[in-house]
């Protein structure tokens, strides 16, 4: 048998460490040189992008923050084509830099307001309010309402959801893999809206913090995750008996499904910018759709039967949430 | 006015702009004077046309161009009659003109075919000031709208033979910045700076005979005015009658109208004036008299 002749190590160190050295130099070299501007006017000055405007009350501020390369300089702001004085800690952002601008006018409930920023070159940064209001300071009393709601949403129905575990596993095949189609079709509509509004928030964010990245980002860590959860789960021994867990158990489980619907209801609420709404709704789509693949993969998993009866479980669970969707509103 | 409220934050560096509406409001360009064989008074001029760029609001830099690094151009004055010499040197970039309002010859006309100036070049207007009044000049080369609005503009005065009698005398152009170049404008002002006699109001004398020469230039909006509070002036409609027309508090002008304005104040105190759009009013266009 010929055996092949063994290479020295040092070859080997160097055919990793050769293209690493090439790859960083290359980096360097893109960097400092920034070949890609020869082909086009780089600006000479930043973009100012508003991140959050906050109204209290005669008092406005806008958290502003340099969406370009170049610096910019905040000069003059107006409300409503009226220039109106302000202060800032900063005037002149560095590129990514934040700035908040406080400027006392009299706005009024419910009226539109524009606002506008110009910069030392005669620029302008536009943003409008709708319709004026009092934005909602995050306190004690409003954490208490938002984990209400997350109790709502989030507790009570999955309580509710494992009291009739016992019952669902006496459902005949059939209708199991109905309820378990019209879980998927209600959940659908679900990821269909997250990716919407995410989507819509990573438009709003700077485009220097890449919202639509940073919602991709968070989709794919959660759903990693929820990938990894599940597997736990799944050998908790809860699932595979027909009879109610001990209470003790069920409460645990209830709190540990429901609960994080009362942490993610704080989260939004303190979502100030788009930029965290787009990555927490790339977190909410991760999570939904791996809860969509865990059903799925239920469903497959289950016996043989008509297809029909899939297709009829997912077409309820769509129509049922456009009916909800239209009726909320 | 405060630290807060209406206006704007900061202050415009006066000096780096090399120009001072506090200042330009009462500088008259008399011109080099002389006479010809006829015994006619020659007044020579000297101006030139360059890019500049001047702070029109506290931080906000507009590439102005200019005539002779300021905006507006200087104020012009000479009599019914004389004849009026201006070699105008173009050291700018682009094709310039001096189109004056007044009767001169055609080919003085400072339009394009008609005294158009090169970069690099100069020409010299050569005409008699006729007829009396508070007129303006402007460049007439194409694009119009950019060459006005960029700030090539400035008062043409001329006084009747006789003269008018003695005043404190003002001039104010009337004028606007299209900053970020949409064709709508950020900025108004009289003589170029936001609320600059707002921020630093002009001194008066109670009972001394005010003639405010006043030029409207502003170019996107079709008109702008001067309103004064607590008082009414005498309006000569563009200066050329020595009879007044009207006894007002607000004149509305269309672009390249001026008017001579006559008043005068009774008692002390500070009189506020503006342009009675209250949107300009708002974005730059507001001002105080101090009555002393």
């Amino acid at each position: 048998m010929k055996v092949a002749p063994r290479r020295p190590a040092y070859l080997t160190r160097l055919a990793v460490a050769g293209p690493l050295v090439l790859a960083a130099f290359l980096l360097v070299v893109l960097v400092r040189a920034d070949p890609v501007s020869r082909f086009g006017a780089t600006s000479s000055e930043g973009a100012l992008s508003f991140e959050r405007v906050t109204l209290a009350p005669g008092v406005i501020r806008v958290q502003m923050r340099n969406d370009g390369t170049a610096p910019v300089t905040i000069a003059q702001v107006s409300v409503n084509a009226a220039f109106w004085r302000f202060t800032a800690a900063r005037h002149t952002l560095g590129r990514l830099g934040t700035t908040t601008v406080t400027v006392h006018y009299p706005w009024e409930v419910d009226r539109p307001l524009h606002l506008a920023v110009l910069t030392s070159s005669g620029a302008s940064s536009e943003h409008d309010v709708a319709a004026a209001a009092l934005t909602p300071a995050l306190g004690g009393r409003s954490l208490g309402d938002y984990a209400w709601l997350g109790v709502i949403l989030g507790v009570i129905p999955v309580g509710l959801g494992l009291l009739l575990l016992p019952a669902l596993r006496r459902v005949p095949p059939d209708w199991m893999r109905f309820l378990l189609a019209l879980g998927i079709g209600l959940l659908a509509v679900v990821v269909v809206e997250t990716v919407r509004e995410g989507l819509d928030q990573a438009h709003q964010a700077p485009a220097a913090l890449h919202g639509v990245e940073l919602f991709v980002v968070g989709l794919m860590v959660v759903t990693a995750a929820m990938a990894w959860l599940g597997r736990l789960v799944r050998q908790v021994p809860v699932g595979a008996s027909a009879a109610l867990p001990p209470v003790r158990h069920l409460a645990a489980l209830i709190l540990v499904a429901g609960g994080p619907a009362v942490l993610g209801a704080w989260a939004g609420a303190s979502m100030a910018t788009p930029t965290a709404a787009a990555l927490a709704f790339g977190v909410a789509t991760g999570a939904v759709a791996a809860v969509v693949w865990g059903v799925g993969h239920t469903l497959v998993g289950q016996e043989r039967g008509s297809p029909a009866t899939v297709a009829a479980g997912f077409v309820v669970g769509v129509v049922a949430m456009y009916a909800v969707a239209v009726l909320a509103a | 006015m405060g630290h807060l409220g209406m206006g704007t934050t900061g202050a415009v560096d006066h000096v780096r702009n090399g120009f001072d509406p506090a200042q330009l409001l009462t500088e008259f360009d008399g011109g080099t004077v002389s006479r010809d064989q006829s015994g006619r008074t020659v007044r020579e001029y000297e101006i030139a046309a360059y890019e500049k760029r001047i702070e029109v609001a506290p931080g906000v830099f507009f590439p102005a161009w200019t005539y002779n690094g300021r905006v507006p151009g200087p104020t012009f004055r000479a009599t019914e009659g004389d004849r009026v010499r201006i070699t105008f040197a173009n050291q700018s970039g682009h094709p310039h003109t001096i189109h004056f309002h007044g009767i001169h010859p055609v080919e003085m006309d400072g339009v394009p075919g008609a005294g158009e100036v090169q970069p690099g070049e100069t020409f010299v207007y050569d005409f008699v000031a006729e007829p009396f009044g508070t007129h303006l000049y402007h460049c007439h080369s194409s694009p119009l709208k950019s060459h006005i609005h960029r700030g090539l503009y400035g008062a043409f005065i001329v006084d009747p033979p006789g003269g008018r009698p003695p005043a404190h005398e003002m001039v104010m152009v009337l004028n606007a910045f299209d900053t970020n170049f949409d064709g709508r404008n950020e900025i108004y002002a009289a003589n170029t700076v936001a609320f600059a006699y707002m921020d630093r109001p002009i001194p008066l004398r109670v009972d001394e005979l005010q003639r405010l020469h006043v030029v409207n230039v502003t170019e996107f909006d079709p008109v702008n005015s001067i309103h004064l509070h607590a008082n009414f002036f005498q309006l000569y409609r563009t200066g050329t009658s020595l009879a007044p027309h009207e006894l007002t508090d607000v004149v509305t002008m269309g672009q390249a109208e001026r008017h001579q304005l006559e008043f005068s104040y009774r008692s002390p105190g500070r009189y506020m004036f503006h342009g009675h759009q209250s949107e300009f009013t708002e974005l730059g266009w507001m001002s105080f008299f101090e009555v002393t």
